[in-house]
C-alpha cells in the first residue's frame, strides 16, 4: 500500500474566515503544514478544502506550493497531489493559475 | 663658536659681520632655492594629480553619458514594445473590475453569486498577467514584483470584501468605499510604478 500524506486545510484557516489569500499567508501555511516535508515521504499528499471556503487565491497558492511546484515541474506535482474539494468552491483554476505563476517566474530566474 | 658683539662692528673669534652675513646670504639662497624646489616638485605633482582627476572625470562622464543613452534606450523599448501595445489591456482590465458595480444587484448574495464574482474577478487578473505582468519579469523584476503585489493586494481585497465581509455592497457609497475606490487606488499605483520606472535594472 503506497504512502499517503494528508494536508487539512481546516487547521491553518483564520478564525471566520472562507477565504485563503496572500503571499504571506502561503508562507505561513507552507512552513506550519511542512508540505514540502510531507511530499519527500509520502507518495501521495491529498490537501482537504473545507467545504464552506469560498476562495484560495493564487496569491496564496503561489507561496504555498512554491518548492513542491517547482521540486516535481507540473505532471509530476498533478499525478502526486490531490486536491479535496467537496464544496461549492472549485480550485482547478486557481491552482493552474499558481503553478503557472511558479513555472513562469522560475523559468525567468534561471535564464 | 662663540660670537661676542661690541661697539664697534666687528666680531671676536676672527669673524666679521660681512662673514655672517654672505652666511646669512648662503642659508637665504640655499633655503629660497630649497623652497623653489619643493614649490616646482609640488606643483608638479599636483598638476599631474589635477591631470589624472580631471581625465578620471572626463572617463566618469563618458561613462555616465553612455549609461545613460543606453538607459533612454531601454526605456525608449520599455515604452513601444511594453506599455503602449498593453495600454488597451491595463485599461480593459480596470474597466471589467468597475463592471462588478453592475454585478452586485442584490443585497445579499449567495455562496455560489459571491464564488462566480470572485472567479470573474481571479480571470481577469489571470488574462492581465498573462499579457502584460509577465513581459515585466523579462525587463525589470523589482518592477514585475511591484506590480504583481499590487494586482495581487487588488483582488485579495475584492475576494475578501465579496466572501467574507458581508456587506451590503448595492448600497453605493459601501461598493466605492470598499471595492471602487481600492480599484481605482490600484490603478493610479500602477501607472505611477510604470510611470516612474527609469529604464534601470
Amino acid at each position: 500500500m503506497s504512502n499517503i500524506k494528508t494536508i487539512n486545510l481546516q487547521d491553518y484557516r483564520t478564525p471566520r474566515s472562507r477565504v485563503f489569500t496572500g503571499r504571506d499567508r502561503g508562507i505561513n501555511v507552507r512552513n506550519a503544514s511542512k508540505i514540502d516535508q510531507l511530499e519527500a515521504e509520502s507518495d501521495k499528499v491529498i490537501i482537504k478544502i473545507p467545504e464552506d471556503i469560498g476562495s484560495i487565491n493564487p496569491s496564496f497558492l503561489e507561496e504555498f506550493l512554491y518548492n513542491v511546484v517547482n521540486k516535481l515541474q507540473p505532471e509530476a506535482f498533478f499525478t502526486k497531489f490531490e486536491f479535496e474539494n467537496n464544496g461549492r468552491y472549485k480550485i482547478d483554476n486557481d491552482l493552474q493559475e499558481a503553478v503557472e505563476r511558479i513555472l513562469r517566474e522560475e523559468t525567468a530566474l534561471v535564464h | 663658536m662663540i660670537l661676542l658683539f661690541s661697539d664697534s662692528t666687528y666680531i671676536t673669534n676672527d669673524t666679521t659681520l660681512t662673514d655672517v652675513s654672505s652666511i646669512a646670504n648662503i642659508v637665504i639662497a640655499a633655503t629660497s632655492f630649497g623652497l623653489a624646489y619643493y614649490v616646482f616638485v609640488y606643483q608638479k605633482n599636483k598638476d599631474k594629480r589635477d591631470k589624472a582627476t580631471q581625465q578620471q572625470k572626463e572617463q566618469d562622464d563618458k561613462l555616465e553619458a553612455t549609461k545613460l543613452q543606453e538607459q533612454n534606450i531601454r526605456l525608449q523599448w520599455f515604452k513601444e514594445l511594453v506599455i503602449q501595445p498593453h495600454l488597451p489591456d491595463i485599461n480593459n482590465f480596470y474597466n471589467q473590475l468597475h463592471t462588478l458595480e453592475n454585478q452586485i444587484t442584490t443585497v445579499t448574495l449567495s455562496d455560489q453569486q459571491k464564488i462566480d464574482l470572485t472567479n470573474f474577478v481571479k480571470s481577469e487578473l489571470s488574462n492581465l498577467r498573462k499579457s502584460f505582468v509577465d513581459v515585466l519579469l523579462g525587463v525589470n523584476p523589482t518592477l514585475y514584483n511591484e506590480i504583481k503585489d499590487n494586482l495581487d493586494a487588488l483582488i485579495d481585497s475584492i475576494t475578501t470584501t465579496i466572501i467574507d465581509d458581508g456587506l451590503n455592497l448595492t448600497h453605493k457609497p459601501t461598493y466605492e468605499r470598499e471595492i471602487g475606490s481600492k480599484i481605482s487606488y490600484s490603478r493610479n499605483d500602477l501607472i505611477s510604478k510604470v510611470y516612474n520606472y527609469k529604464g534601470t535594472f
